[in-house]
């Protein structure tokens, strides 16, 4: 008698379980029903009846000031076109992972997010939506800078880059003063050459006696201040290799390029910025180091090489006073852009009204992240049309030489990091990191350590995808 | 009422099915399908987003034969393990024996000693960045402060391991807590035994609390083996396997294969050959276990 | 006077290696009361100056905290309630009760805890859009009670603690009870779980702190920000180019504080244990 009671009891137990569990779930579901894919996906709300509600989904990620920013300009949006109804959906941490499971089990959003490796890869497997199919629809597709679109085959534009970004060279006002050092050039056709950069470096760069780098007595153990940092990613050798006319590939974009005299010249000029002129960290203490703001206001360092993306924190570190300049050329002033993108998938049943969405979400009257300085249009206007120029950048997160160091080196002189147009990038970035390690840690030169990369990149070189 | 023998049996039999159901039930509805899928993913070459056909075991053959980075990330891996499992044992017993003592301000030691374990591991990893760090660490402090030379730690190819180790014992708190959980079930009167028969600590540590805390050892060494061969987040972070894949973990570069490179199909094929190590030594634990582990409720 | 000095090496030591183990919680309140730029002064400073108090109401309203916090207690409640049934009841029935298949069972369930969890988080994703449970607590919460969570916690390694206890308590304890005629479940009810209460809190404050921290599977199974846990309000302080660091130190603080009250209300227990084991044995 006791046993059945008991049994009871479990099975009883079992059956609350359930409830309990059920209830949640269409609790959550109800919370959610009106961004349910299967909602968006019912055959009755196809776009060719105009007069439902279009419902989209959105995928991004970002910190808690670009969320807010992107909930506003959703919240517009949905107000200003009562016909689509687009849900924000940001996903803190993890991104890439979920993405590839979204993939994966097809359950896709509308819009989102993507890093360039992922973008160039399902857009050449066709899972993003062709722009230049639209381009009669929608004109305003075409009005952006050409670096800032993603093509898989010649005029099949998947992508385009949420903001721009371009690397560039920051610094603190402060420490050239009391060194007598004229400041970075801000005009790119004044950019410094190799030398003078790391003349300059030398200079700024003081040990804890106070004696910099190109005293006789100097102490390479106990560096104070370094002159210069940089990270050892593609947003550093990136613009380098360019101004050298280096490439990781060739110009068939089929062999393996980084072992070609221009192409090492720039690795042995970083490596020796570490290990031969003592003027900046080596990569133990750079990956130590704080961000780069940190750095320059703590004067751990003198300069840095960044994105435009860092002129948020810049900015609001009050205690610094930095300025920007273009980076040091080596054959031509040049530099990179290095960005994520936004796509449509082919997947969505509304790339009409997600292409009406997509116009909006990057468009600076809607969002507030270009005055912050977290981001730059890509919108050609707001670098040709003073009144555009002036909408984003007449600010304090845009110093005045940023009409020099930001736009006229983002017109001229940028290019599209060569590593977003070459296929197959992310695996062969994955050779490439460990491989580059050993310039970076002095174990070999870079002719050897270039040399021995060889053989590991070149089966994983599939070509390059086109530039327009 | 009493039972005999084969009323018992019966009764066992079951009770022992009806109470095995959830967990069965959790193994056909929630483990085995995922598994063979995963399993039928590793014979394909699908990456995800592209198109994927069957393979059958290219991708075995390519791991076993002709991939460099998998044989450096298992010795990586072995060596890892063979720096943790063994010091994190000892560690995490001493702890729990420290920390079963009558000692003052016992409950604030033991949740002070479980803090590693319950920290966001963001905080912790910044800590330990700096802990590492040559130039201004803690760690190199000290030990320049003795008088040695100091390290690069994670940042050298030589010492990176033996760096990440180190931390992994540091955070020994949830295998104590499991040791400590044990001590207390040693029987009492076992020790009283060993007292009546004038037998000093050591005596009793070796004649009662090691032989009764076999089982919760052999579980902490089996679990220490898996969790050190699936380890990943704080590497992730922290070195994302650098310097020169010295920091490479197994899954560490399972999921670059899977989630950077989207090879899930050889991704799933790294998997599978991880499971297969990780269960033969289990397997091989288990057997020897049998020489080693005393059950006080009479064996298995 | 020999017995003096064993005490005064045991603090010692206990004192020295508390200093290290506390070391990160010191970090982390000592963060949650800077500003982004202090933070990473190296060498790094302790005092913070000022002392941002703010950071705290800032940070736990620039997300819906409570919100979350209400979410992540629901999930809590499911799910270690679930642990704990079903631990109590499957370890039981593999350390104890005699039955055909027992070890293969084991063998398997022993087994999906050793294939790495990126191999099937794909199938498991899939399987979870099939029954409609996406952006729900049911992929995260119903496992546990099937003993499938993969979490050290929670199902797979829980139940082979729970056994690991189980099977060094004596069977003549069940036999004596048997012989009066008790059945399997008044056995487990009167003999097992009284003996192995402190492993039972064990895996209770080890799944709590699961669930707590879980961060992969709900970044991938919820998508509404009404149904977010606090591990995921506390990943969206970091973004793609910078990161709220002094907010996320302030948040992972006020996360961190109930697990340990938790953790030190429960260790209390581990003493009653003794006397327990002590009476029976």
């Amino acid at each position: 008698m006791m046993v059945i009671s008991r049994r009871k009891w479990f099975f009883l137990l079992l059956a609350v379980l359930l409830a309990v569990l059920s209830a949640c779930s269409s609790n959550g579901g109800n919370n959610e029903a009106t961004s349910s894919p299967s909602d968006s996906q019912t055959p009755a709300e196809t776009s060719e009846a105009p007069k439902e509600t279009v419902k989209l989904k959105f995928m991004y990620w970002g910190s808690t000031d670009e969320k807010k920013a992107m909930e506003q300009m959703i919240k517009s949006f949905n107000e200003s076109h009562p016909h689509i109804q687009v849900t924000g959906e940001h996903v803190p941490g993890d991104y890439n992972t979920k993405m590839n499971t979204l993939m994966a089990a097809n359950e896709l959003p509308d819009v989102a997010y993507l890093g360039d490796g992922l973008t160039n890869k399902w857009g050449s497997e066709g899972k993003l939506l062709d722009f230049s199919q639209y381009y009669d629809k929608y004109p305003e597709l075409q009005n952006k800078l050409k670096a800032s679109y993603l093509f898989t085959e010649p005029g099949k534009a998947v992508a385009n880059f949420t903001a721009l970004e371009i690397m560039v060279l920051y610094y603190n006002k402060d420490i050239f003063a009391e060194a007598g050092v004229s400041l970075p050039p801000s005009d790119p056709t004044q950019a410094w050459t190799w030398d003078e950069f790391v003349s300059v470096a030398k200079k700024l760069t003081k040990d804890n006696k106070g004696r910099n780098a190109e005293d006789p007595n100097f102490d390479a153990k106990n560096i104070d201040t370094y002159g210069f940092s940089f990270g050892t990613d593609r947003g550093t050798y990136g613009p380098l290799l360019e101004s050298n006319g280096g490439g990781i590939l060739d110009e068939s974009g089929k062999n393996y390029a980084l072992n070609e005299p221009e192409s090492v010249e720039v690795f042995q000029k970083l490596q020796d910025l570490i290990y031969v002129h003592h003027v900046s960290p080596n990569l133990i203490q750079q990956q130590n180091m704080p961000d780069n703001h940190v750095r320059l206001q703590t004067r751990k360092v003198a300069m840095v090489l960044d994105g435009t993306w860092a002129l948020l924190d810049l900015t609001n570190n009050k205690k610094l006073n930095y300025g920007i300049g273009v980076l040091p050329k080596l054959k031509e002033p040049k530099t990179v852009i290095l960005a994520g993108t936004t796509v449509v998938f082919n997947s969505t049943k509304h790339p009409a009204e997600a292409l009406e969405f997509y116009l909006y979400h990057n468009n600076p009257d809607q969002v507030d992240l270009y005055r912050t300085g977290l981001w730059m249009p890509t919108e050609e206007k707001y670098y040709t049309e003073e009144a555009a120029i002036k909408q984003w950048t007449d600010n304090p997160a845009h110093p005045p030489e940023f009409q020099q160091a930001g736009i006229a080196y983002t017109k001229g002189y940028a290019v599209k990091s060569p590593s977003t147009a070459i296929k197959n990038w992310p695996e062969i970035n994955s050779k490439l990191t460990p491989g580059l390690d050993l310039i970076w840690t002095n174990k070999k030169t870079a002719q050897e350590a270039l040399d021995e990369l060889k053989p590991q990149i070149e089966p994983l070189i599939q070509g390059e995808y086109p530039n327009e | 009422m009493s039972r005999n023998k084969s009323g018992l049996l019966k009764m066992e039999r079951r009770w022992g099915m009806l109470l095995a159901l959830p967990v069965t039930l959790g193994l056909l509805l929630f483990a085995i399908g995922p598994i063979i899928a995963s399993f039928g993913f590793s014979l394909t070459d699908w990456q995800i987003g592209g198109q994927s056909s069957f393979v059958g075991l290219d991708n075995y053959k390519t791991i076993v034969t002709n991939d460099p980075v998998f044989t450096k990330s298992l010795f990586v891996t072995v060596y890892y393990v063979l720096a943790t499992v063994p010091v994190a044992i000892i560690a995490a017993f001493g702890l729990a024996m420290l920390l079963n003592r009558k000692v003052k301000g016992l409950s604030i030691f033991r949740t002070i000693f479980f803090l590693p374990s319950i920290v966001p591991r963001i905080a912790s990893t910044m800590l330990w960045l700096w802990l590492f760090n040559p130039d201004f660490g803690l760690l190199n402090s000290m030990i320049e402060f003795v008088g040695l030379p100091g390290s690069q730690w994670i940042y050298a190819e030589e010492t990176a391991i033996p760096s990440i180790a180190l931390m992994s014992v540091w955070g020994v708190g949830n295998y104590m807590i499991i040791f400590l959980a044990g001590l207390q079930s040693v029987p009492a009167h076992l020790y009283e035994a060993v007292e009546v028969d004038g037998g000093g600590a050591w005596r009793k540590f070796y004649h009662v609390t090691l032989p009764s805390m076999t089982p919760t050892i052999f579980f902490n060494m089996v679990m220490m083996q898996i969790g050190a061969f699936q380890s990943f987040d704080s590497v992730y972070v922290m070195t994302q396997g650098g310097p020169n894949n010295a920091t490479l973990l197994y899954v560490v570069y399972l999921y670059r294969v899977a989630f950077t490179e989207t090879k899930i199909g050889y991704a799933s094929a790294l998997s599978w050959i991880l499971f297969i190590i990780i269960v033969v030594l289990t397997l091989i634990t288990f057997k020897t276990s049998r020489k080693w582990v005393y059950y006080e409720g009479g064996g298995k | 006077m020999s017995r003096r000095n064993p005490r005064i090496i045991t603090y010692v030591t206990l004192i020295v290696l508390s200093l290290l183990m506390i070391l990160p919680l010191i970090w982390l309140v000592r963060s949650s009361l800077m500003d982004n730029a202090q933070i990473f002064i190296f060498p790094p400073e302790w005092v913070p100056s000022p002392f941002r108090w703010s950071n705290y109401p800032e940070a736990l309203t620039a997300v819906p905290f409570s919100r979350f916090f209400l979410n992540t207690m629901t999930l809590e409640l499911i799910t270690v309630s679930g642990v704990l049934v079903t631990t109590i009841i499957s370890a039981y029935t593999f350390a104890r009760l005699r039955w055909p298949g027992r070890n293969i069972v084991f063998g398997v369930l022993m087994a999906t805890g050793m294939l790495p969890g990126a191999a099937t988080l794909i199938p498991m994703f899939v399987l979870w859009r099939e029954v409609g449970a996406l952006d729900s607590f049911v992929p995260l919460a119903l496992p546990a009670w099937f003993g499938a969570g993969v979490y050290t916690g929670q199902g797979v390694f829980a139940i082979f603690l729970m056994r690991q206890f189980y099977m060094s308590i004596p069977r003549e304890l069940d036999e004596a009870a048997y012989m009066d005629g008790a059945g399997p479940l008044t056995v487990l009810w009167r003999v097992i779980i009284p003996l192995s209460k402190p492993a039972l809190l064990v895996i209770t404050v080890f799944s709590f702190n699961d669930v707590w921290n879980q961060f992969l599977e709900p970044t991938l199974y919820l998508s509404s920000e009404s149904n977010f846990t606090m591990a995921l309000g506390l990943a969206s302080f970091k973004g793609l180019y910078n990161a709220q660091w002094g907010y996320l130190m302030a948040a992972s603080a006020t996360m961190v504080a109930p697990i340990i009250l938790l953790f030190f209300l429960a260790q209390r227990y581990f003493i009653e244990g003794i006397t327990l084991t002590g009476i029976k044995g």
